[in-house]
């Protein structure tokens, strides 16, 4: 029997978060009227609770707070921060669109709740832990995407991403029972036991389950040719839960793909890089060139966030190249630097958005029109995310596009960082449409000025510093993750 | 002095933030007043700096780390190389005056300060351009000059013109940039360093060695040959210089980049950034030097660009993209120089020519702010209406067409002799035509501007003193700069190589009938110009005889269209094919869905059911396919 003790080190982040949930929901239901303002508060306080209580599991030894279903080493850790620092973002960007977007405050605790799930399964050591996480991070999440329910597009959203996202639940849990056909366990240590460092005694339900569990992370990192449902549901759902979509969702099942795929192939992954690296390819052409064409600005950032999931694989892909556990940790340092640059760019921009598109009714570009008049601050800002989202140097997107490009070129994919630079240089074309609209000339009567509450400036404020601190001194950041000990 | 060399983009720097926090509230002259003498100051402790080295040699780097990267390990600092104390020279006396121009130049601009704001960052980005000892540092100015020239081009952004000619100056570098970049990191790769001396020091002498190249005991990167590798890299660097510096194919920028005002265009895009590219080259010498194929490339497209840009120049009609075309014919040559190996040549025709362009375009900023348009056809007879400004056009002209002792001449006929001696004699032949176009075209404008009747009805007269002084001191360095490096006393020479261990870029010894056959073609040149448009305009009639030859230079050889064919729109056709899966297969499936459920009643009261099945069967179609893949790796189908 596990005791409470042994429970709460391995899970303590994700306990705290699971009681400020319902601390809040409880809340939120025996309130009324004005004080239920504070239910998001109780979430943000939780989350900054769990903060210092993961942070101080850096640099423990896999066997200090581990139990069997679940693994406390740094990878998870490193990740739980990842997720926990951009939850905090999304829950202040919420609070702060609240009074415009009139959100429902169910979205409070939702919003842990998956959060948990998703903290889970990038630490998670038993395919049934695992599914359990992801699903809680899936289920949650549909009904976050359909928060507007009166809003028509937001519930076509959330019914899409039901569907789509079901689908990929599926396929996904169809792979994981064929491990435990294989193997006779469904713990990951057992599995790799099992499979010999290899494929073990049947290869080919093997291939068949690593194929399976690929194809479903890739429809939910939204890698090509399974994104089509994105830019619907990004578009659909209420913009603080689009940025959660994008961030804490996509960088979860990347975890969990690191944590499942490395675990139980390491040995073997050299064999799946290239099909990774097709998959990045594919996903860098067509979410950057599916972004030019668009005009409104939401599914642009939905494009540009598929092309940065084709980024997110590169690191992947180059894992493989080599079973120098120095390689394998400079591209996990890789993928975790640009998470964080990620986080903080992308949720930036969604806020910047949020406030020009409340303030103009309209989610086109044009919206953006003579920004720069009306708001020199928030225009300066989104500047500043859309060059570090396209990578110009002294912003966190480069620092992290640059240590992604060393590894694949490392790994000798060259093809790879061409194919990276390239798209970012296509990337600058529709980015620039934006900052010009925002600096352009500005047409009669179509300049609405703009309000915004100060929580929005602070939300805005933290990102920009996010963003400006890993690209100028991103030498805390790198020191941290290169003194990582990742899986143990 | 020249330990103190971070002063000198310091200066501009903190003029930038001053601005940036209180320039709203800075009075017109106070703003330029400021800028002025900072960067007056900065060209002072150049000068220090540049006699520091010419008596002590370069310094080594001063460096401090900034990051580690796992093994990687990341410095900044600063450099005084023989090389770059001249540029620092160049660049600031350049921006100083250029500065002082635009007191007048941009008087009542209600953006007075903003533009101030803008060139003093400009000239930071490029002085720490210059004084970058390491290719990272380097790439971070390279694309900060770009951003800076980005927001000049564009200063006038209520012009279409002008924003669409920043976002295409921004992009086609780019181009550049993403070549520039890859280099970088491939010689990173291979020598373990960013630093300049760091690489040549790994890379042996003159990156020749195969075992030095190598970095952690492996061998060179991707199975290449030791040679196969030094040829890519170097043409890698030599692409971000191509975009940098305007060379063909990627010189289409740089004309449009005229919609800037005019003194952006003397300082960005004639004096100091464009020609960064140019100082690449030459920074990285020893690497091209290894090469033959990347030099030989260097000297082919630089005579190409010298060539073609020039004959674009003799039929257009706008004063700027004249002389912008003449930039860009110019770069040429300073390419050519380094690609057959000239390297002073190249280096001191860089620095001439940054004197003597920056006095045309300011000139012709002198003569547009006079007349208030850029039409070549509707000016004429400004000669004795602004005698200074005649004066100093005409000083600029003869350095550019190379007429002696003027300052064109000397560097211009060096990179030539160099061009001939080294056997380049299909490059040599092209310098030549291109020289006598260029005497042609920049004496037609003088003879269009200068001479013949007034035009319009407005009274054109002298700009402010503000204006006067840049020509006058510009005007004396055209016709004097020349002199720093005759064949008598080659002083920029001997300074560049001061202490070269390799004893490159010794230029051959000048030969009396090569000088005397440039200066033929020059008079020539300016001959032709006068019997055409000296006395009476009679353009149209050579236009005429000249027929298809004409319509082609006037429609710069259709290079625009060629790419907007071949590039622009197949791109936007493949975005536009995803848009079309995106919203009308797709939606078009929505739609038929939708007609139905009227029709059909609310069975298909959620239409968009049908949308998610189409993506739900895509999403099969890939399960399916990545199975396949999966099962033929484990080699099970």
């Amino acid at each position: 029997m596990l005791t409470f003790t042994q429970v709460w080190n391995a899970l303590g982040p994700e306990i705290v978060l699971a009681i400020g949930g319902f601390v809040a929901m409880v809340y939120e239901f025996m309130v009324t009227g004005r004080a239920k303002q504070a239910t998001p508060w109780i979430a943000v306080l939780s989350v900054l609770t769990a903060i210092p209580l993961a942070w101080s599991k850096l640099h423990a030894p896999l066997a200090t707070y581990s139990i069997a279903v679940i693994a406390v080493d740094d990878f998870g850790t490193i990740f739980s921060l990842f997720i926990l620092v951009s939850v905090l973002l999304v829950l202040l960007f919420a609070i702060a669109s609240q009074a415009r977007l009139k959100l429902a405050f169910e979205y409070a605790y939702l919003v842990l709740f998956a959060t948990v799930g998703a903290m889970v399964i990038c630490s998670a050591l038993d395919l049934v832990t695992l599914y359990v996480g992801l699903e809680l991070l899936s289920i949650t999440t549909y009904v976050l995407v359909a928060l507007h329910r009166k809003n028509v597009k937001s519930s076509e959203a959330g019914l899409k991403y039901l569907i789509i996202g079901s689908i990929a639940s599926a396929i996904i849990l169809y792979g994981l029972s064929f491990l435990y056909g294989v193997a006779g366990s469904t713990g990951l240590s057992r599995i790799a036991t099992a499979l010999q460092g290899g494929y073990g005694s049947e290869p080919g339900l093997v291939y068949l389950s690593i194929a399976l569990i690929l194809v479903g992370i890739f429809v939910k990192i939204s890698a090509a040719p399974f994104h089509l449902w994105t830019a619907d549901v990004y578009e659909g759902a209420p913009t603080p839960i689009t940025a959660y979509l994008a961030v804490v969702s996509k960088g979860a099942v990347l975890g969990f793909l690191f944590r499942v795929i490395v675990w139980l192939f390491g040995a073997k992954l050299g064999e799946w890089f290239g099909l990774v690296g097709w998959i990045a390819i594919i996903t860098m052409v067509i979410g950057n060139l599916g972004a030019l064409s668009q005009r409104n600005i939401k599914r642009l950032l939905a494009y540009s966030s598929i092309g940065q999931a084709g980024y997110l694989l590169i690191p992947f892909s180059s894992l493989s190249s080599s079973t120098l556990a120095s390689v394998m940790w400079q591209n996990l340092s890789s993928t975790v630097f640009y998470l964080f640059a990620y986080s903080f760019m992308t949720i930036g921009a969604f806020a910047v958005f949020s406030v020009v598109a409340d303030a103009s009714g309209s989610e086109d570009v044009h919206a953006f029109t003579g920004l720069s008049k009306r708001s020199p601050w928030l225009a300066g800002m989104m500047t500043l995310f859309l060059l570090s989202l396209s990578g110009l140097p002294l912003t966190a997107g480069f620092f992290g596009k640059f240590s992604i490009f060393l590894g694949a070129l490392g790994a000798g994919q060259i093809w790879l960082g061409v194919v990276l630079f390239a798209t970012s240089a296509i990337a600058f074309y529709y980015y620039f449409g934006i900052i010009r609209a925002m600096y352009g000339r500005t047409q009669e009567g179509d300049t609405p000025p703009v309000r915004s509450s100060p929580m929005q400036h602070v939300v805005v404020a933290l990102c920009a510093i996010g963003t400006l601190w890993l690209g100028i001194f991103p030498g805390p950041v790198t020191d941290l993750l290169s003194n990582l000990h990742w899986f143990g | 002095m020249a330990n103190e060399a971070w002063l000198i983009p310091a200066i501009p720097l903190l003029v930038y933030v001053i601005l940036l926090v209180a320039g709203r509230r800075i009075s017109e002259p106070v703003v330029a007043g400021i800028s002025v003498s900072a960067v007056l100051l900065a060209f002072l402790l150049a000068i220090a700096v540049l006699a520091d080295v010419a008596v002590n040699g370069p310094t080594a780097p001063t460096t401090y780390a900034w990051l580690d990267f796992g093994a990687h390990s990341l410095t900044v600092g600063y450099e005084v190389t023989m090389l770059n104390a001249l540029m620092l020279v160049v660049v600031t006396l350049v921006s100083a005056l250029v500065l002082l121009f635009s007191r007048s130049y941009m008087k009542g601009d209600e953006r007075f300060s903003r533009f101030y704001q803008y060139l003093n960052l400009f000239v930071f980005s490029m002085l720490g351009l210059v004084i970058s000892p390491n290719l990272l540092q380097f790439y971070i100015f390279w694309e900060l000059v770009g951003v800076c020239s980005y927001l000049l081009v564009g200063f006038w952004y209520y012009k279409p013109e002008a924003a669409a000619a920043a976002k295409k100056a921004f992009i086609v570098t780019r181009i550049g940039d993403v070549g520039l970049f890859i280099g970088i990191i491939l010689l990173y790769i291979a020598t373990g360093t960013f630093d300049f001396n760091g690489l040549y020091t790994a890379g042996g002498a003159a990156f020749s060695q195969v075992a030095t190249l190598a970095y952690h005991g492996a061998s060179v990167p991707f199975g290449m040959s030791s040679s196969g590798f030094i040829t890519l890299t170097a043409l890698l660097v030599f692409i971000g210089a191509v975009g940098k510096s305007a060379q063909f194919p990627l010189h289409v920028w740089l004309p449009d980049a005229m919609e800037g005002p005019t003194p952006v265009s003397a300082l960005i895009h004639a004096a100091t950034m464009v020609a960064a590219g140019v100082y690449l080259v030459a920074r990285m010498q020893p690497l091209f030097a290894a090469s033959p194929v990347a030099s030989e490339t260097v000297a082919v497209i630089g005579g190409i660009t010298a060539l073609l840009a020039a004959s674009i120049g003799l039929t257009q009609r706008d004063i700027k993209r004249v002389i912008a075309y003449s930039t860009v014919s110019q770069l040429g040559y300073m390419m050519m120089a380094l690609g057959v190996g000239a390297y002073t040549a190249g280096i001191f025709h860089l620095m001439t020519h940054a004197f003597f362009k920056a006095l045309l375009f300011l000139t012709a900023g002198s003569v547009i702010h006079a007349l208030d348009t850029q039409d070549l056809f509707s000016m004429g007879g400004l000669r004795k209406k602004m005698p200074i400004t005649h004066i100093a056009f005409l000083a600029g002209a003869l350095a550019l067409a190379g007429v002696p002792p003027f300052a064109g001449f000397w560097s211009k006929d060096e990179i030539l002799s160099a061009a001939f001696q080294s056997g380049h004699y299909v490059l040599y032949a092209m310098g030549l035509l291109a020289a006598f176009f260029t005497a042609f075209y920049i004496f037609r404008v003088y003879f269009l501007v200068f001479w013949g009747e007034a035009k319009g009805e407005k009274h054109a007269h002298e700009g402010g003193s503000a204006m006067v002084i840049p020509l006058l001191v510009l005007g004396a360095l055209a016709t004097l700069s020349g002199f720093l490096n005759t064949p008598f006393d080659p002083f920029v020479t001997r300074f560049l190589t001061y202490g070269h261990p390799l004893g490159i870029g010794i230029d051959p010894p000048a030969s009396l009938p090569l000088i005397l056959v440039s200066v033929i073609i020059a008079l020539l040149g300016i001959w032709l110009a006068y019997s055409v448009y000296g006395r009476a305009n009679r353009g149209a009639e050579l236009a005429k005889r000249m027929g298809v030859l004409y319509t082609l230079s006037y429609n710069k050889f259709y290079i625009d269209e060629i790419y907007h064919y071949l590039i622009v729109t197949p791109i936007f056709t493949i975005a536009r094919a995803i848009a079309f899966i995106d919203r009308f297969i797709i939606d078009g499936i929505v739609r038929m869905l939708g007609e139905l459920g009227y029709t059909g009643g609310v069975t298909l009261k959620y239409a968009n059911t049908g949308q998610v099945q189409t993506y739900g069967v895509l999403t099969l179609f890939g399960l399916v396919a990545l199975v396949a893949i999966a099962l033929g790796i484990g080699g099970v189908l």
